[in-house]
């Protein structure tokens, strides 16, 4: 274990840190204009630290943590048998070997599909089920209440026709014409809205680097 | 326009319509519109939640996010943060993303700093742990062995003035999940809500996960949702803080009109072009016959 | 003897696992989440590390045959080795100084604009392939187009009822619609979960 003088990542979060972020931030942005050796370079660059970074802070976080904490400092040396059995997963990449690394994975399916099939699946999909049931009919203060019985009705309705769509268990269904468009008109509704958010979602992605190229790093945004 | 301009427009080279769309976000950066923004109602709802929490409340902030999200987060963390500190809370920072407590806790040092938060007594930052539905199961009964009793920084978590009477999932009194994919909203619902531990949660959403999010909004599942840039603005506005989002709203609203009219000019040409076909192929058949 | 004992192994801890959640019994719910919670989150911790040896073994083989487009490999395989070195042996591993300013001068830029790239390439695809050729390309256009509007203070300023109007699409149309749609995949889940769990559904355990 080492450290580097305070004065060396002083000098990358200063103007050095803007001007490779800069430099890095173009050569990305260069793939626009054309495919080229840069951006591919970079490409691999990104891959290459996010996998490094995903390892180091899952050794740090989890791994180190177990090891030093949990069974050298409070003695819960049972815990060497998780880290076997996560161990076993690197038996994969040898063929004749392979059938071992089953066992880390069987135990992770079996414990997630335990979980899942408790009140954490069902209670989602009930509260859905329950809040959907509108009544159809709405009366405010005893008056009739026109725009609120049309919401729900369309609510409802919207929700039956997009369940019955996706529905191919019968085949009834599956030729009525009424239940395919109506179905595919609402799903298209609910794409196209879908496209909307994601559209301000993008916009804001490049927003971001936007505002580093111009501000952080030209400094010519104003303030 | 003739047939052949349309043809030749709407086949334009794909960089000019990267150049349009790079205008149109970036010229309303040097300029302002000031047009005014409303607070939507799953916005109130989100601030009312943080207002209308008991007082010495715990706050998880559960921050499921990636770099590119700095445009819509980093606004929403720096409101989130002055908010629940001036109502007197203690913040926990987590995340399952490997990313998210190192982003959490850069994007909010401003707002760390112009508060005076001290970390350890009024936040802390618990790290990043694999093993999601184990850790948010663990914690339901001892949330800080579930964490190995360790911070973001390996330090130890049971002495910290921000973990008094914070012992297991029920105990805390809101969480505020930053969404942007998956974990997010879903498992904290699953994990936590499901089992009755925590009822009170709000997501700040990236803009992609407002769909997702308003269905759980609507089924009582979230409490408030801050959705995008927009609710970003909102959030800013409510809070009285103007600060990125509120001025990235004009570059929003030039961008998407900038994409509403590329798609108008294409269906247009899409239309006269098909329409152009239509009529030469009527006169061919007519010479044939 | 290869394929029965993962079966068997995920049946005994699936199960155990749903008794904890649907009995309360104080000792069973120490167990779960003393042994068979810790159990899952320190043994999925070194599944990361075989990822990033799958990604190593790959870049190096194409490094040593001298595939095409080799050089971008060494890039990666160096990148990769020295963050790994730096976060491994620095102090504090990723909450060093050092290796925080390193990373944050690198990866999230690299992060952030390789997604901020997709700005660019639906307005592309927008203008490009966005037509209104059918009835139902023409409902998803025009719903679009009005929540697009609507979620700018822009579309208010053009025509005052936009954000109602893009108000009732979200909640009366795309959050039925979504909801449907969730519906049907958490009955999905949960169906292929029992398979999983009773052994039917065995995808998860590799070939031979």
């Amino acid at each position: 274990m080492f450290d580097v003088p305070t004065t060396w990542s002083a000098f990358l979060r200063g103007d050095i840190g803007n001007w490779i972020g800069a430099f890095l931030t173009l050569a990305i942005f260069s793939i626009l204009w054309k495919e080229n050796p840069i951006y591919r370079w970079c490409e691999h660059i990104f891959v290459g630290s996010t996998s490094a970074y995903s390892v180091v802070t899952t050794f740090s976080s989890t791994i180190k943590t177990g090891v030093q904490t949990n069974m050298i400092q409070n003695g819960d040396w049972w815990e060497i048998i998780p880290i076997c059995l996560g161990l076993l997963i690197y038996f994969q990449p040898f063929p004749g070997y392979r059938w071992i690394s089953r066992f880390p994975t069987a135990y992770w399916v079996g414990y997630n599909a335990g979980m899942g099939l408790t009140i954490r699946t069902f209670m989602p999909l009930l509260t859905y089920a329950r809040t959907s049931m509108l009544p159809l009919i709405v009366t405010t203060n005893g008056a009739f209440d026109l725009m609120a019985s049309f919401n729900n009705t369309v609510f409802v309705g919207s929700l039956f026709l997009t369940l019955l769509y996706f529905f191919f268990s019968f085949d009834f269904i599956a030729r009525q014409q009424w239940i395919l468009s109506g179905g595919r008109w609402i799903v298209m509704l609910a794409f196209g809205a879908s496209f909307g958010t994601t559209v301000m979602s993008r916009i804001s992605l490049f927003l971001g680097r936007a505002e580093f190229l111009l501000g952080d790093w030209l400094g010519i945004l104003p303030k | 326009m003739s047939v052949d301009r349309w043809r030749k427009f709407i086949h334009m080279d794909k960089r000019i319509i990267y150049l349009i769309m790079c205008i149109g976000v970036v010229a309303p950066m040097f300029m302002t519109f000031g047009l005014p923004i409303t607070v939507e109602r799953p916005m109130q709802d989100f601030f009312n939640v943080i207002e209308n929490l008991p007082p010495d409340s715990i706050v998880v902030v559960a921050h499921e996010a990636s770099p590119s999200q700095i445009s819509e987060f980093k606004p929403m963390l720096i409101c989130l943060m002055t908010h629940i500190y001036q109502k007197g809370h203690r913040i926990v920072i987590q995340s399952f993303w490997a990313q998210g407590n190192a982003l959490a806790l850069e994007w909010s040092k401003s707002a760390f700093e112009a508060n005076g938060m001290i970390y350890g007594t009024d936040y802390v930052c618990v790290g990043y742990r694999t093993g999601l539905t184990a850790i948010m199961d663990g914690a339901r009964t001892n949330y800080i062995n579930a964490y190995s009793d360790r911070d973001h920084y390996g330090n130890t978590l049971s002495t910290m003035p921000v973990m008094r009477g914070f012992e297991k999932a029920s105990d805390i009194g809101l969480v505020v999940i930053f969404t942007g994919g998956s974990p997010g909203v879903g498992e904290y619902i699953s994990n936590w809500q499901s089992r009755g531990d925590v009822m009170n949660m709000i997501a700040c959403a990236a803009a992609v996960q407002i769909p997702p999010e308003m269905v759980r909004y609507q089924a009582g599942m979230l409490q408030g949702i801050c959705g995008g840039m927009s609710g970003a603005a909102q959030y800013e506005k409510i809070m009285g803080m103007p600060g990125s989002a509120t001025s990235g709203m004009d570059s929003q609203g030039i961008g998407h009109l900038t994409i509403i009219l590329l798609v108008i000019l294409g269906n247009i040409g899409y239309f006269i072009i098909r329409n152009a076909e239509a009529k030469e192929r009527a006169s061919r058949d007519a010479a044939v016959s | 003897m290869r394929r029965t004992l993962p079966v068997a192994l995920t049946f005994i801890v699936g199960v155990t696992a749903m008794i904890n959640t649907y009995f309360v019994n104080p000792s069973l719910a120490a167990f779960c989440t003393r042994y068979l919670a810790r159990t899952s989150t320190v043994s999925s911790a070194w599944a990361v590390g075989l990822g990033t040896l799958n990604l190593m073994r790959i870049h190096i083989r194409r490094i040593n045959r001298r595939q095409d487009n080799w050089q971008y490999s060494v890039s990666l395989v160096v990148t990769y080795v020295i963050f790994l070195f730096l976060g491994v042996f620095l102090v504090g591993h990723q909450n060093n100084h050092f290796f925080q300013a390193f990373f944050n001068s690198i990866q999230p830029h690299l992060s952030s604009t390789m997604f901020s790239v997709l700005c660019f390439y639906i307005a592309s695809a927008a203008f490009r392939a966005f037509r209104m050729r059918s009835m139902e390309a023409t409902m998803m256009l025009l719903s679009a187009f009005i929540i697009m509007l609507g979620n700018v203070p822009i579309g208010a300023a053009i025509f005052p009822p936009m954000p109602q109007i893009s108000d009732w699409i979200m909640n009366q149309i795309n959050t039925s619609s979504l909801r449907a749609m969730s519906i049907g995949l958490s009955m999905g889940g949960i169906a292929q979960t029992m398979r999983n769990l009773v052994g039917i559904e065995r995808g998860h355990l590799a070939a031979e």
